[in-house]
C-alpha cells in the first residue's frame, strides 16, 4: 500500500523554522513506523534524524508524537495509524534536530528522585529475600523504560516545566513501594513538595502514552494517599 | 535510615497536601449536604411552591430569602440558626474549594512569581470578600432569629 508521511523536520544549523518534511512510500500494512523512518533516512533522504536502539520496545529511545499521540515508532503498526501518518519530536523538550530532542530536562527529574535502592542495614549473607507478594506490590512500576512519553504528554508539564513529571514518580513509586528499600522517607520529601506529585491534575494523557501500559496515574495516587497517611 | 540522602533544604510545607485532601473531601460534603438541604426543602413543602430555579439555588445556598419569594413559609422552617450555620458550611466549602482551584490553575500558567503573587493576593481578597459577603447575608441581613 502507499503511504504519505510528513515528518516535522528542524535543523538549527540551518533553518529559522521547523518545516513539515513529506515522503511517499510503499509499505507494508504490518511494517512498523521506525521501519518507514529507516527507509527514509536510508533511501529518500539521508539527512532525517531519530533516535532508535532496539527496535523492540524495550531501551525507549523511539518515543515520537505519531498522529498526535505519543507512541514509540518501533511498536506502531501501519495497519494501525492509517494511510497518512505524521510524525513529530516529543513536545515539552527541546528539539536537538528533526525528531531527537534534548533528554537532559526529563534524566535530571529521573535522577533527582533518587532512582536506586537504598539500604544501609548491613548486607545478609545472601541476597536480600522478597516474598512474591511484597513484589508484586510495585510490579507495574518496574516495566517504565524511560522513554519520556508519559512525561511529553503531560499538559501539567507543558505548562510548568518545573513538576517532575509522571515518569520520575513512577520510578519513585517503584523503590518507595519495595520493602527492601529503606529511602521511602526522603523520595517521598522531594515527591511532596509544590512541584511534585501535587501538579498531577489527573488528566490520564501519560495513561494513554505509555507503552509498557502502566497505569501511572493510579501509582501518582497512591504516592499521594501515602503522604497523606505519612 | 537512610534519611541523609537526599535531605537538602526542602520546603517542609504540607499546605499542598492537605489542599488536595481537601478538595476531595470538599467535593463529597457539597455533594451530600445539597442533596440533603434540596430533599429537605421539598419535604417542607418545596413542590409547587419553589420553581426549578428556588429549588437549586436552595440546595446549594440555602438563605431563607431563596424561599420567601415562593409561599413555603419560611418561618419555622427555614429562617433558624441550624440553616444558617448549614448555608455557611456549605458556602465557606463551595468558596474554598472554587479559589483553590483557581489558585492551582494560576499556578501551573503564570510564570512570573510576582505577578503571581499578586493574582494570589487578589483571589484571597475576592474570596474574604465573598465570606464577608456570605456571612452578612446569612446572619445580619438575615437577621439571626
Ligand atoms: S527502538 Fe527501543 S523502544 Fe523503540
Amino acid at each position: 500500500m502507499k503511504v504519505k508521511v510528513k515528518v516535522r523536520r528542524f535543523n538549527p544549523e540551518k533553518d529559522h523554522r521547523p518545516y513539515w518534511g513529506e515522503y511517499q512510500l510503499e509499505a507494508q500494512p504490518t511494517d512498523r513506523v521506525l521501519d518507514l523512518l529507516v527507509y527514509i533516512k536510508g533511501y529518500i533522504d539521508g539527512t532525517l534524524t531519530f533516535r532508535r536502539s532496539c527496535a523492540h520496545g524495550i531501551c525507549g529511545s523511539d518515543a515520537m508524537v505519531i498522529n498526535g499521540r505519543n507512541r514509540l515508532a518501533c511498536k506502531e503498526l501501519v495497519k494501525d495509524v492509517g494511510r497518512t501518518i505524521v510524525i513529530e519530536p516529543l513536545r515539552g523538550l527541546p528539539v536537538i534536530k528533526d525528531l531527537a530532542v534534548d533528554m537532559e530536562p526529563f534524566f535530571r527529574k529521573y535522577r533527582s528522585i533518587l532512582p536506586f535502592l537504598i539500604n544501609d542495614e548491613p548486607p545478609p549473607y545472601t541476597e536480600r529475600l522478597q516474598s512474591p507478594e511484597a513484589r508484586e506490590r510495585f510490579d507495574d512500576t518496574t516495566k517504565c523504560i524511560l522513554c519520556a512519553a508519559c512525561t511529553t504528554s503531560c499538559p501539567s508539564f507543558w505548562a510548568n516545566d518545573s513538576y517532575l513529571g509522571p515518569a520520575a514518580i513512577v520510578q519513585a513509586h517503584r523503590f518507595i513501594f519495595d520493602d527492601r528499600d529503606r529511602g521511602a522517607q526522603a523520595r517521598l520529601a522531594i515527591l511532596a513538595e509544590a512541584d511534585g506529585v501535587w501538579r498531577c491534575r489527573t488528566i490520564y494523557n501519560c495513561v494513554d502514552a505509555c507503552p509498557r501500559e502502566i497505569d501511572i496515574t493510579r501509582a501518582i495516587g497512591e504516592v499521594k494517599k501515602l503522604l497523606l497517611v505519612e | 535510615m537512610a534519611a541523609h540522602i537526599g535531605s537538602s533544604a526542602r520546603s517542609r510545607s504540607k499546605f499542598e497536601l492537605y489542599m488536595w485532601f481537601f478538595t476531595r473531601v470538599s467535593g463529597v460534603l457539597m455533594l451530600v449536604l445539597g442533596a440533603y438541604s434540596i430533599i429537605y426543602a421539598n419535604l417542607i413543602g418545596g413542590p409547587g411552591m419553589m420553581d426549578a430555579a428556588a429549588q437549586t439555588r436552595w440546595a446549594f445556598f440555602p438563605i431563607s430569602f431563596h424561599v420567601t419569594a415562593s409561599k413555603v413559609e419560611v418561618e419555622p422552617n427555614f429562617q433558624n440558626a441550624f440553616w444558617q450555620f448549614y448555608g455557611l458550611l456549605l458556602f465557606l466549602l463551595a468558596a474554598t474549594h472554587g479559589t483553590n482551584g483557581i489558585r492551582v490553575i494560576l499556578k501551573d500558567y503564570v510564570r512570573q512569581p510576582v505577578l503571581l503573587a499578586w493574582l494570589n493576593a487578589l483571589l484571597f481578597i475576592v474570596w474574604l470578600s465573598m465570606l464577608g459577603a456570605a456571612v452578612y447575608l446569612l446572619f445580619v441581613a438575615q437577621g439571626v432569629s
